[in-house]
Formats: structure tokens, C-alpha cells, sequence
């Protein structure tokens, strides 16, 4: 016997099974609240034992059975670490150095984008698999002839040493030649006939549309300079020149078991970040998110 | 003739161009990028202090690498790096993935919970492995102690042969499976819902829609995973540097931590250079991988 198709299954057996499942999808859903819950938890609990270890005592801080909250505030902790780290200092070298290299890979990425991406010329394809190859050779496999290059030109212990090795990076030309491609031609041809020079196109329209990019490409290069302890260690060896990670493994080294100093000093590096992710937490989060998809 | 002339006049100028454009990057790339490789590629056969003139560099051949395949130390040191990355990938891809499937069902602040998990990926390294060395304090650190509440048998963390590496690792991946949680979350909203409706249309269940339909379609996104957390966690250092300096009985000493230590304590610049070489090695095969994923324009969504 011949069944049409939507007649084959009858309403009440749809609405059934899923009468049944009500108290499991339940079940299913304060399951997975428990583990999203219990996971945040995981996540927050480490910071917040620093922030309030580093207003506590060494006694306190090493009280058996747990001490949660310091009897009161010790101010000095932040003073000893402040004067071990010279923290104004390095924070104003790590903001000068990190920021330094990302507007300089901000430029220079979508320079280079630029030119391997929309302008014509003979050979580009060529030099463009050529820098792009350089993706395969890792940083560490040629920080040591970096260093030694750095020590040649008179760089250590300076702005320039921690800076000049990254001006250019492939990542952010890439990037950028990748976004190119959603930028018609028509428009760029369109800027060249009004008598637009490469420069002024570059300037007035690449810029300007590469907004995404750039926020993609700040974030990345940023979050990565800021914790360059292994460059650092290399060129800084002066204490009035180290960056925050630097500093903070010093202070590591000189205090050793003096726990509730290095948690104040922690948290002392912790605190600009913390700022700049609390403002820009969206975009970074979203930055992320579009560095794993294609462009 | 001369429209011909002017044609041609145009396209020397554009290429003029270009080249004048890529000039500063192709200068640039000579001395701080392609320089570097070549020079490592040199200095694995020499043995220099890197403080004398360039001079008093000793060619050596291949003693270096004879020197490596012998040293019971580097091979360790090769061993816990593989493991070390083993252990952080595979979990960055499981965990991960798990937490981005969980944060996908939730419906209300989801914002809020993806913001908590993606927190300790923005905090600066340095500063977590200060905070990680007291919290896996074997007397009084807060991990033994809440363990010691729930009536867990204490643990040694990093001053145990046994663990050391691993608690090394765990930090690491609460430091990061939040960025590639946030990865995988992308991967995931890029489905597009019909392929869901469809399958519940046919009768599947919440496994086989995992199975037939979001595991195959993400595995450019567990690729991109796989390469990129492969090539961090082989370079690993800052733990190792501030949590152990290799210790306990070099248990986390790592490849680039020690050949660290071998150029800039033991001033052996060559001999460091190779163990850098031989990492290059393992961790090729990624990088290779990444380049393939580059040069075809990046990740695929769908």
C-alpha cells in the first residue's frame, strides 16, 4: 500500500519522544552549568589567590590551614616589590618596546600586503613564497645568531635591541595580502586614473580598509611582545632597562622564598593588562576568533 | 604606436612600483631574517665563546652533533619537550573543543563565560608561573591544601621527578585552552545551523550530529589547532626558566631552556645552535603544515 510521505509519520509521534526528554534536556542543561561553572571557577581562582596573597604576610601567606583574606592590607609588599623591580621603570620600557614593535608590524604588514597583494610587478609571486617559507624556520632556530648580530651592531642593553629584530613580520603581510583580495580593483585602478600615486592609494584606501586587520594584527603582535622573557634575558642584562617579564624573573632570583613579594610584584604586571582587556575584552576576544578563519 | 608606447611606459612604471615598494621588506627580511638562518645554519658547525672576534670561532664539523646524540642531558631534555608537547596539544584540542561545544549551548552570557575562560590567555606568563610556584607549594600552597580538605593525598608538583613536567603542563593549559576554546567556538558558529536541522530531521541524536556533522566539518579548524599549539608548546621556556630551571634532576629541562643555558652560561654559541637545529627536527613537520595553510589562504570555513 502506497503512503504519501507526510502522511507516513503521525504528529503524536513526533510530539512524544521529545514530552519524554523534558526532564533529561534538564538534566543535560544543569550538567552543563555545573561544568561551565565549576571550569569558571578553575579559571578565576588562581588570579584572585595572587591579588589577595600579595597584601598578606609570609606568615600568612604560608599558614597551615589556608588563610583566605590577610588580617590587614600590607601596603609594603607592593613598596619592596615596586623597588625590586624598578616597576615604573619597566613598565615604561615594556609599553615603549611593545609598542614600538606593533605599530611597526601594524606599518610594515600592511605596506607589504600592499604590495604583494594589489600592486602588479614582475616576480612578486616568487619573492612573495619566498618570505612566506620563512614561516617554516622558527624563532628559536635563529635567536642565537639574532643575539649575535644585536651584540655586533652595539645593540644590548637598548631600546633598539629588543626592538629592530621584529619591525617586519610575515604573519602581518600575509594577513593583510589575504584581506586585499576582498578590495575590488576597479577601486584601486579607479584612485591611479584620478592621478593617485601608489603612496596616496596605500594611505588614503588600503589604510583606511584595513581597519580589521589592524585590530587583529595589534592584538597578536602586542600580547606576544609583552611576554618576551627569552629576547629579553638575551639583550637586557642593565636593570634600568628590563621589560616587566624580565624584571619579574629577577625578582624571582632575589627573593626566592619571599613568596608574598612576588605575588605583589604579579600582580603589579598583571594590573595594565588586566586594564586593557577589561576596555577592549570584545574586539580582542573577536580578533581571535578571525585569526583562525580564513581572511 | 602611441598608445601602444604608452601602454608599455605604464606597466615599467607600475612595476617600477612595486619593486621600489617591496625594496625596504626584501632589505630588511636579507639582513634580520634570511641572515639569521644562514648563520645558524653555519654556527652549528663551529664552537665560538660569541664574545671574541669572529675569528676565534673553531670550525669543529660535525663534532657538535656527534656531541648531541651522546649527551644524556640534551636527550632528555629532546625527551620531556615531546612529551611536554604531547601532553599540552592533546589537551588543548580535547579540552578545548569540549569547552567550545559547552559555551556554544549556553544561551544567556555566553559572553560573559567565554570573557572568564578566555582571562588567563591575556595574563602575562611570567607573572602566572610566579603565581603557579606558590600555588603548587608542596606545604603550604593552595592546590595541597584544598586537596588535603577534600581528604585527597597531597602531592609533590614541581618537586617530584614524576610530576614536575606535568604540573608544568597543566599550568600551561589553564593558561591557553581559553584562546583555542574562543578558536574552536569560531569554527563551530561557522556551521551553518540547516546541516543541524536537517540531521535532527533525520533522527540523529546529539552524538551523531558531533560525529557526522561538526567533527568532520571542523577539521581545518582542529589543524589550525594542532599546528599552532605543536609549534608554541616545543619552544616552550618561561615556565621552565621561572617555575624549575630544569630542576627537579633536569626532569623539565626543555630543548630551548637548555640550549639557552649552553650559549649564555656555558658560552658554547655553536654547540647551542645545534641542539636549536635538532628541535627544528621535530618541529618541521608543523611548520610545514602552517606554511600549506598559509600559502592556501588560510583557514577554510564553511
Amino acid at each position: 500500500m502506497y503512503i504519501p510521505r507526510d502522511m507516513a509519520v503521525h504528529p503524536q509521534e513526533i510530539v512524544a519522544p521529545q514530552r519524554r526528554r523534558i526532564p533529561l534536556r534538564l538534566i543535560t542543561e544543569t550538567g552543563l552549568w555545573v561544568f561551565i561553572i565549576v571550569g569558571m571557577i578553575f579559571m578565576l581562582i588562581p588570579g584572585i589567590w595572587m591579588f589577595l596573597s600579595s597584601f598578606k604576610t609570609l606568615t600568612e601567606v604560608s599558614a597551615v590551614p589556608l588563610r583566605l583574606l590577610p588580617e590587614r592590607l600590607v601596603w609594603q609588599n607592593y613598596a619592596v616589590a615596586i623597588k625590586t623591580t624598578l616597576f615604573p621603570r619597566a613598565l615604561l620600557n615594556s609599553i615603549i618596546v611593545t609598542s614600538v614593535i606593533t605599530f611597526a608590524n601594524v606599518v610594515t604588514g600592511t605596506w607589504g600586503g600592499y604590495a604583494f597583494g594589489k600592486l602588479r610587478w614582475p616576480g612578486r609571486d616568487i619573492v612573495f613564497s619566498l618570505l612566506l617559507s620563512t614561516i617554516m624556520i622558527p624563532a628559536f632556530l635563529t635567536v642565537i645568531p639574532r643575539y649575535l648580530l644585536m651584540n655586533w651592531m652595539n645593540l644590548i642593553n637598548t631600546y633598539g635591541g629588543m626592538i629592530v629584530p621584529f619591525l617586519i613580520g610575515t604573519f602581518g603581510i600575509f594577513l593583510t595580502k589575504q584581506y586585499m583580495l576582498t578590495i575590488p580593483d576597479e577601486l584601486v585602478d579607479a584612485a591611479t586614473v584620478d592621478g593617485c600615486s601608489a603612496l596616496g592609494i596605500y594611505w588614503y584606501i588600503i589604510l583606511p580598509m584595513c581597519r580589521p586587520i589592524i585590530a587583529v594584527l595589534t592584538i597578536t603582535t602586542f600580547t606576544q611582545f609583552w611576554d618576551a622573557l627569552l629576547w629579553g634575558l638575551m639583550i637586557l642584562t642593565k636593570r634600568e632597562m628590563f621589560i616587566i617579564p624580565v624584571a619579574l624573573s629577577y625578582l624571582k632570583d632575589e627573593t626566592d622564598v619571599l613568596i608574598h613579594l612576588q605575588m605583589a610584584g604579579g600582580t603589579l604586571a598583571v594590573i595594565p593588562v588586566l586594564i586593557v582587556f577589561i576596555i577592549f575584552q570584545k574586539q580582542i576576544i573577536q580578533g581571535v576568533a578571525l585569526s583562525g578563519l580564513k581572511g | 604606436m602611441r598608445t601602444r608606447r604608452f601602454w608599455q611606459k605604464l606597466a615599467f612604471k607600475r612595476g617600477l612600483t612595486g619593486w621600489l615598494f617591496a625594496m625596504p621588506i626584501l632589505l630588511y627580511f636579507a639582513v634580520f631574517v634570511f641572515g639569521p638562518i644562514i648563520a645558524s645554519m653555519t654556527l652549528v658547525f663551529f664552537e665560538w665563546d660569541g664574545f671574541g672576534a669572529l675569528s676565534t670561532a673553531r670550525f669543529v664539523g660535525l663534532e657538535n652533533l656527534k656531541e648531541l646524540a651522546g649527551d644524556p642531558r640534551f636527550l632528555g631534555a629532546y625527551r620531556n619537550t615531546l612529551i611536554y608537547a604531547a601532553v599540552v596539544v592533546s589537551s588543548n584540542v580535547v579540552i578545548g573543543l569540549v569547552l567550545a561545544l559547552a559555551v556554544n549551548k549556553v544561551v544567556r552570557g555566553a559572553g560573559f563565560v567565554r570573557a572568564v575562560y578566555f582571562f588567563p590567555v591575556v595574563l602575562p606568563l611570567t607573572a602566572m608561573s610566579l603565581l603557579w610556584a606558590l600555588l603548587y607549594q608542596p606545604a603550604y600552597g593552595l592546590f595541597n591544601q584544598i586537596l588535603s580538605m577534600v581528604g585527597l593525598p597531597r602531592m609533590l608538583w614541581l618537586y617530584s621527578t614524576k610530576t614536575a613536567l606535568l604540573s608544568i603542563c597543566l599550568m600551561i593549559i589553564w593558561k591557553e585552552v581559553g584562546w583555542y576554546m574562543v578558536i574552536f567556538l569560531a569554527g563551530i558558529k561557522a556551521i551553518p545551523e540547516e546541516y543541524y536541522e536537517a540531521a535532527r530531521i533525520d533522527g540523529a541524536g546529539g552524538w551523531q550530529q558531533f560525529r557526522n556533522i561538526s567533527l568532520p566539518l571542523l577539521r581545518p579548524t582542529l589543524l589550525f589547532v594542532i599546528v599552532v599549539s605543536a609549534i608554541n608548546s616545543l619552544q616552550v621556556f618561561s615556565p621552565i626558566y621561572i617555575m624549575t630551571k630544569g630542576d627537579p634532576v633536569n626532569a623539565t629541562n626543555t630543548v630551548v631552556y637548555w640550549m639557552y643555558r649552553t650559549a649564555f652560561y656555558h658560552l658554547r654559541f655553536g654547540y647551542g645552535t645545534s641542539m636549536a637545529a635538532s628541535l627544528f627536527i621535530a618541529i618541521f613537520i608543523f611548520t610545514l603544515f602552517q606554511f600549506r595553510l598559509f600559502r592556501e589562504g588560510g583557514v577554510r570555513s564553511y
